[in-house]
């Protein structure tokens, strides 16, 4: 643990990076008393441009910018980490036994992610949403669905590296059960890349909900940072600060998970340096 | 190696078929059909929708009209898009490579930028040179792509005339012949900037791994030890084995990459795949849906199938007693 | 009322300047104009649909008869000049020397024939003037004589292209598959002042000046080129760069209206039928079957907020069932402003005393608020109504679904109790607004028809009148009584007049000499 601390705190860029993510996590959590009241509430001072009484302005129904943008929050980052919790583990499971099992399983388990990664993720929630109605499970779904083979690879190329292993193939003499070794020794250090793989699909997933949003296939009742770029856009002249914030918010967003979960993975990996 | 192919294509078969099995029925399964979408707000007398129905088959079962659309596949026949007013295989082949001219220059700047940065980086790893570096290419993998292309158009295109705002050619006094190329790659530049700085974060972290790993080679220690400038063990031994991993991750990533063309394609009004597939879910038009779903499957097989013949004839690692591994 | 006489007058007033101003350059020959669209229009023809695209470019190319001009009259087209008989119900057309690409002439048959097959068959907004046609006389091949069975208002009306009644040669049609067939896609044979040249599908269609119009000397433009941009904020985008020229109401978003309207590079104009936006009302829906009840809902409603912010200011919030730009048919005692004015408190009391009054936990009943998603305003409308509602004691759901999904939700199933809507007014009574309130036009799966289900006989015998009247005093007094009826009934809660506004370079002259699409021989460009 300390060893893992230690790593982390000699890459300052991951190491913010991931503080960034636990503040909107908390933010998220504490959004009702940080942003107090309806973030739809109507208000009088429409578009607004930033100032006192509204720090990033205000939208087209006088609604704050900084209100919504923390309401977004429990929007966004829900989706993100759902779906690639979803993925992570539908993934991981996969490719660890594909890894474990070898031979025909594996070769079978490696089709099928094919299958799944031709199917384009972006048309699949895009054609679901405008033909079936807009919303934030379609989004989890479809990232689970079809981004799980890139921690299925990941995992099973682990798990056969992992098996290799002199030490493992020592305590697979002292008689240990398989999947004892795979729980116990195997799963843990291949938690690494996979982790750094998740932060990733995390990051995918908040620009797929934003994608769809610009092309108007998303709740429209539900205030997503994706929506406020949608809305946005109608005022590019006007308005700059409804489009650039929530911009903003999305790039610091899915760098920060980008970026925590490359630290991340390096930090728990034994082999990395220092 | 051939059976290696065969079994391959043999795998692609099915997949394909699947793939326009679940399309079609996605596409059938929902609400809302083409004659509604045709007519628009205002009331059709129900003789003139029938007849419309009639005309492009709705009218039939949904059994008969897969049937009739796998017959049609079989030979070629892709359907007719009553929206575009021409043969669905004849449109999307067009489109198709409409969006090829600019995903595959994006794509090889992706390339070249990726591992440039990646030689830069590696042998600095560790430093905060490298973590730099590392954040840029992943900052372009972290923004809106229609955002960034509204942002680009906005200061490049209105503030500054320094590019066009949209389309491929410039449309009054169309230039031809040299002056035409020049204007196409003009009009090119930012719609490729937006697709080409998301791809570099994923080439650079695959390349920057695989620098590495020559980096700490012994052959590579012992070539430096033996007095061989930079430059030869640079373009001698590393950069091929960058190269290849980068050349399979870009491969793969092609099959996403024709998705991520509909965003720019969206903003920049670049007649593509992307482009024709908004404006068909809207018109509803089946048959051009499932042409691009069939056509975007069938890309991403091909591309991996290619990617993994580079990759096992380029590797040198798979090939016994190889010259590059004695070379030193 | 003189208030919105002012506003209505500015307008006109500014473009008689403008006309008068311009009027002192003659027009310049030469020059490209280019248009900026959302879409690809399907076919080069403005029969078969109504879709902006399919009738601005068709009619470019396959002309109508006669042509709207300012305020709707009604100008030339390919007939030079027309009588109609005392009795309403015989119409004689002179046809003006005008030539098929192909060099054939236009003649009566091709004017018979392609009404009568094409337009009567596939047209939806010529179908009822076309089941009135009885025969038409084509003895003389520069004349056609319009025999009705009984008389139709808005016949001249229409004729003019955009009504779906675009001449197309008998010669190249006749006898094929006609939706199948090039002359309405890639190589159409038409007689306007522009041919097609070439059709990038998806991307441009590029159309240059016929050499042999009938109207000498023009067209004044070289070459008009349509383009396709499907993304809104790219239009405006191209729009500031100079690379497009003119964006049409319909693709141009009036949230950019305040910017481009005093930058002195760029016009814009008042254009268009006129459309509304309303809420139709699932009358069958308990307690909206009470009138009341949708009385209190139109008081709830703060017109004021929506107009400045949703509505931006333009156009202007509606008064009565019928747009106000029909000035003919138009009631003006009838009011919303005054009888419906924002009242949280009466509407409130107008509940409690229709009997709805709240529940337990307040609410007194629900109200699911169907909407088009891909519609800004309509969102932004559908987040008002939430709120002013709900400060009456009433839950309102939102459902805002995809487009096709929405006319499906509302047309086919009825599975809505209010529906944000916006319907074109067809530019007459007869065409438009009457397909919302009779009840012959309640027919499931129809789209935009009467979606409420609201039906009155004494409202249907109303609107027979108007449409079947001799002229027009008569057909205004029907629909005058029907306005006070209807106001009252409220089974639609018409809310506001929507501004359609062109937004143009300043470099380009004579656009606005038409109602509706440009008369494109009259437009010239400045060098």
């Amino acid at each position: 643990m300390r060893s893992v601390w230690r790593r982390l705190r000699a890459r300052p860029i991951g190491l913010t990076s991931i503080c960034i993510v636990l503040l909107l996590a908390l933010i998220g959590l504490l959004a009702p008393v940080l942003a107090p009241g309806d973030p739809n509430e109507l208000g009088g001072d429409v578009l607004q441009a930033p100032g006192a009484a509204h720090w990033l302005g205000t939208d087209d129904l006088g609604r704050d910018v900084l209100a919504s943008l923390i309401h977004g929050v429990r929007v966004s980052l829900p989706v993100g980490i759902l779906s690639a919790a979803a993925a992570l583990l539908l993934g991981g499971g996969i490719g660890a036994i594909a890894g474990a099992r070898g031979g025909w399983t594996d070769s079978a388990v490696m089709r099928l992610s094919e299958m799944f990664q031709v199917i384009p993720a972006f048309i699949l929630a895009a054609v679901i949403s405008a033909l079936s109605g807009p919303g934030e499970w379609q989004v989890i779904v479809v990232i689970a669905a079809l981004s799980w083979p890139q921690p299925a690879r990941v995992m099973r190329g682990e798990v056969i590296r992992l098996r290799q292993l002199d030490h493992v193939q020592a305590v697979r003499c002292l008689g240990i059960s398989e999947r004892r070794i795979l729980l116990g020794e195997i799963l843990p250090n291949a938690l690494a890349p996979v982790l750094a793989v998740g932060a990733l699909i995390v990051g995918t997933a908040i620009l797929l909900e934003a994608s769809l949003a610009f092309l108007g296939l998303s709740n429209p009742d539900v205030v997503s940072w994706g929506r406020m770029l949608n809305a946005g856009q109608r005022y590019l002249f006007q308005a700059w600060w409804l489009s650039v914030f929530p911009g903003i918010t999305i790039v610091v967003t899915v760098l920060s998970f980008n970026l925590g979960g490359d630290a991340l993975a390096a930090a728990l990996d034994p082999a990395s340096k220092p | 190696m051939l059976r290696f192919l065969l079994t391959r294509l043999l795998w692609a078969a099915p997949i394909v078929l699947v793939i326009a099995v679940l399309s079609f029925m996605l596409l059938h399964l929902v609400r809302g059909d083409p004659v509604t979408a045709l007519i628009g707000d205002f009331p059709a007398p129900p003789e003139y929708v029938a007849r419309i129905r009639a005309e492009f088959g709705l009218d039939q079962p949904i059994t008969t009209q897969l049937w009739l659309y796998l017959v049609n596949l079989a030979h070629g026949n892709l359907g007719f898009s009553f929206s575009n007013r021409m043969p669905v295989l004849d449109l999307v082949l067009m489109r198709a490579r409409t969006t090829l001219l600019l995903m595959v220059p994006a794509l090889v700047a992706a390339s070249v930028l990726g591992v440039v940065m990646a030689l830069a980086a590696a042998p600095r790893a560790g430093s905060g040179t490298d973590a730099t570096i590392t954040g840029l290419s992943l900052l372009g993998h972290s923004v809106p792509v229609f955002w960034l292309a509204q942002l680009l158009v906005m200061a490049f295109a209105v503030q500054l005339h320094w590019m066009p705002a949209s389309g491929m050619i410039s449309l009054r006094d169309t230039p031809t012949g040299w002056a035409g190329i020049v204007d196409f790659l003009w009009h090119l530049v930012l719609p490729m900037t937006c697709i080409t700085i998301y791809y570099v974060a994923i080439v650079a972290r695959v390349a920057r791994a695989a620098v590495l790993e020559v980096l700490h080679r012994d052959f590579v220690q012992t070539a430096m030890a033996k007095g061989l400038t930079h430059r030869r063990v640079l373009w001698r031994h590393i950069l091929p084995n960058a190269l290849i991993p980068v050349v399979t991750v870009i491969g793969y990533s092609f099959g996403s990459s024709l998705t991520g063309a509909i965003l720019t394609e969206t903003v920049f009004a670049w007649p593509g795949l992307g482009s024709l597939f908004v404006s068909s879910i809207s018109a509803r038009d089946y048959p051009v849906l499932q042409g691009i779903f069939l056509f975007s499957a069938i890309a991403v097989v091909v591309a991996n199938i290619l990617t993994d013949l580079v990759y096992w004839l380029v590797d040198p690692r798979l090939h016994r007693g190889s010259r590059k591994l004695a070379n030193a | 009322m003189t208030m919105d006489l002012k506003r209505w007058l500015a307008l006109p007033l500014s473009l008689l300047l403008a006309v008068t101003a311009y009027a002192a350059d003659p027009p310049k020959k030469g020059g490209t104009l280019i248009v900026g669209n959302g879409d690809d229009p399907r076919v080069l023809s403005g029969n078969f649909s109504f879709q902006i695209p399919d009738t601005m470019v068709g009619c470019m190319v396959y002309e109508g008869l006669l042509r709207f001009g300012p305020g709707f009259k009604l100008e030339p087209g390919l007939a030079k000049s027309w009588e109609v008989s005392p009795d309403g119900k015989t119409y004689t057309m002179h046809l003006d020397d005008s030539k098929w690409e192909d060099g054939k002439p236009v003649t009566s048959e091709d004017v018979a024939w392609s009404l009568m097959n094409i337009s009567a068959k596939y047209g939806p907004k010529f179908i009822p003037a076309g089941k009135l046609i009885d025969t038409i006389d084509t003895s003389d091949p520069h004349t056609v004589v319009f025999h009705l069975k009984q008389p139709f208002g808005p016949f001249l009306f229409s004729l003019v292209c955009e009504q779906n009644a675009a001449i197309m040669p008998k010669h190249i049609f006749e006898g094929t598959d006609i939706l199948k067939n090039p002359a309405l896609t890639t190589k159409p044979i038409g007689s306007g002042a522009f041919r097609v040249a070439e059709w990038v599908p998806g991307d441009h269609i590029t159309m240059v000046r016929n050499p042999d119009y009938r109207r000498a000397g023009k067209p004044y433009l070289d070459k008009v080129i349509l383009k396709t941009i499907p993304d809104s904020a790219a239009r405006i985008l191209a729009l500031q760069a100079g690379e497009i020229d003119m964006i049409e109401e319909l693709y141009f978003s009036l949230t950019y209206f305040k910017q481009l309207s005093a930058d002195k590079r760029f016009q814009t104009h008042s254009v268009g039928y006129g459309a509304d936006d309303l809420v139709l009302l699932n009358v069958k829906n308990a307690p909206l079957d009470k009138p009341e009840v949708r009385q209190a809902l139109m008081v709830a409603i703060d017109r004021d907020y929506l107009f400045k912010n949703v509505y931006l200011g333009l156009g202007q919030m509606a008064t009565s069932i019928v747009d106000s730009r029909l000035t003919w048919a138009h009631n003006p005692a009838v009011d919303y402003n005054k009888m419906y004015a924002y009242d949280p408190a009466r509407a409130k009391k107008m509940l409690d005393d229709a009997g709805v009054k709240p529940g337990a936990d307040g609410t007194r009943f629900t109200i699911r608020l169907a909407f088009s998603a891909n519609r800004a305003d309509d969102v932004q409308t559908a987040q008002v109504l939430q709120r002013n509602w709900q400060a009456v004691g009433i839950k309102v759901v939102l459902q805002g679904t995809e487009g096709n999904l929405f006319a499906t939700k509302v047309f086919g199933d009825y599975d809505f109790d209010a529906a944000i809507a916006n319907y074109s007014t067809g530019g007459d009574v007869a065409l438009g607004v009457s397909r919302l309130y009779t009840t012959d036009s309640i027919r499931k799966g129809s789209v935009y028809v009467n979606g409420s289900r609201y039906s009155n006989p004494e409202v249907d015998a109303l609107f027979d009148q108007g449409r079947d009247a001799a002229n027009q005093e008569e057909r205004a007094k029907a629909y005058f009584k029907v306005q006070e009826i209807l106001a009252k009934e409220l089974p639609v809660l018409t809310l506001h007049e929507q501004a359609q506004i062109n937004v143009a370079s300043a470099k380009v002259h004579d656009l606005f000499l038409a109602a509706h699409y440009p008369w494109w021989d009259e437009i010239w460009m400045q060098q």
